[in-house]
């Protein structure tokens, strides 16, 4: 009986083990998510792109409403910190610039972003 | 003195070790019942899978925006329209809209997300206004239309003759003290005058990009047309285009076999331009850059081409 009890417990576990294992490994793809959810990389173009529009329109509440549905709490941060990553990581020199610019709109304007404030509002560059 | 063991004898006898052998209770047992660890790991799989999945599921990092719901698409086709209307690259604005994997025509699509966004209060503010009106000005220059043509207002034209209303203290000037009043001769002061533009303002014209294209022939033109307000085409009007490094002026009617009211412009890749009828428009909104892109026609690479067209108000 002992030994039967061992094997179902046994059993039990590595089948739990089993589940995690491939409902964590390979998680369902979901079709209804939101922006908050997007990868990494389509979050960073879609801030590029409101960096764009504000960079034409100079709507700044514009971009930050659109900003927000990404789900970050602080919008300027977030623009902040995606710009010093951008630089960080040598990115495309137009997408810097527009989000200089945008970080620039935020007023979170830092040093080494000055560099790149060619497209700020009221600079020649 | 030497020992011999004598044969040891047989344990058992061939035949009765044959019946142990057939008998489960003088088998080795085995350690575990397979029985009962093939119930408990189905148990266990089926627990462990809806813990996965139901309860605790991975929370999903690795989002396309295909994989987004409509709503959350439309605010993403915004963003690619802001784009596009800021840089005027059309294939990356089509390669963008290609990735959200829409059903059907991806340019209708936005003149469908632009009519259904027109008939909510997202263009309530300025900001949802610009969006629409920016998704507008993508897909009528694909040649698509759209509810959005109708509900959302063309930007007010500035009319040629002002009406200004200008008090007047009295409606007759006090006659000299030296002189003898003479009631013919005083004039009633109008209490509003009529202004009537002597030269055209700003905003006679209004430019707007018709067309962007791709060919080897045409690579990189900026084709011109100025219409009057019956859609005749206008001689002599003079067209500015501006980039960072300079401009240049010019009138149309030059090359008549386009067009009396045709000129154009060679633009070098790369650059951004603008272009205006000086004193006479305001300038286009959306930058004309010349972007290369790839004929499909020849299979060659070019840089994009744009036809404008000035109309009258």
């Amino acid at each position: 009986m002992v030994r039967v009890f061992l094997s179902t417990v046994i059993g039990v576990i590595i089948g739990i083990a089993s589940g995690i294992g491939l409902g964590w490994g390979f998680p369902a793809e979901y079709t209804n998510s939101t922006l908050p959810e997007l990868a990494q990389s389509h979050r960073d173009a879609y801030t590029v792109m409101i960096a764009s529009g504000f960079v034409n329109d100079g709507d700044i509440s514009g971009a930050f409403e659109r900003l927000r549905l990404l789900g970050v709490e602080n919008v300027p941060a977030y623009v902040q910190e995606t710009t010093e990553r951008y630089i960080t990581n040598s990115r495309e020199l137009d997408d810097i610039q527009l989000l200089v610019a945008l970080t620039d709109g935020f007023g979170r304007l830092t040093p080494v972003m000055e560099t790149f404030c060619q497209l700020c509002e009221g600079r020649d560059g | 003195m030497s020992e011999t063991m004598p044969p040891r004898p047989p344990t058992t006898l061939p035949e009765q070790q044959a019946v142990y052998r057939n008998s489960k209770y003088q088998r080795r047992r085995r350690l575990f019942s397979m029985w009962a660890l093939m119930i408990g790991l189905i148990i266990g799989l089926a627990g462990g899978l809806y813990y996965a999945y139901i309860i605790n599921p991975t929370q999903e990092l690795s989002t396309r925006p295909s994989q987004l719901r409509l709503d959350e698409q439309q605010h993403y086709v915004v963003a690619i329209m802001l784009a596009y209307r800021y840089d005027s690259d059309l294939t990356t604005a089509i390669n963008r809209l290609v990735a959200l994997e829409l059903d059907g025509d991806p340019v209708q699509v936005v003149a469908d997300m632009a009519c259904d966004l027109a008939r909510t209060g997202y263009v309530d503010s300025t900001s949802g206004l610009r969006a629409v009106r920016a998704m507008r000005t993508f897909y009528q220059l694909q040649g698509r239309t759209g509810c959005a043509d109708n509900i959302i207002p063309a930007p007010e034209s500035v009319p040629l003759e002002v009406v200004i209303d200008v008090p007047t203290a009295s409606p007759t000037l006090p006659p000299p003290p030296t002189k003898t009043p003479n009631s013919e001769l005083a004039t009633e002061t109008p209490n509003s005058i009529i202004a009537t533009a002597t030269s055209a303002p700003q905003g006679t014209y209004n430019g707007i990009i018709t067309q962007t294209f791709c060919s080897t022939e045409l690579s990189g033109i900026i084709e011109v047309r100025v219409r009057n307000g019956l859609n005749e085409e206008v001689a002599g009007q003079p067209v500015r285009v501006t980039w960072e490094a300079g401009r240049s002026d010019f009138v149309t009617g030059l090359k008549p076999e386009r067009g009396v009211g045709y000129a154009d412009f060679q633009m070098e890749e790369g650059i951004s331009y603008i272009v205006s009828m000086p004193q006479l428009s305001d300038p286009i909104q959306n930058p004309i850059v010349a972007n290369s892109c790839f004929d499909p026609e020849t299979n060659e690479s070019a840089i994009t081409s744009y036809r404008v067209v000035f109309v009258r108000n």
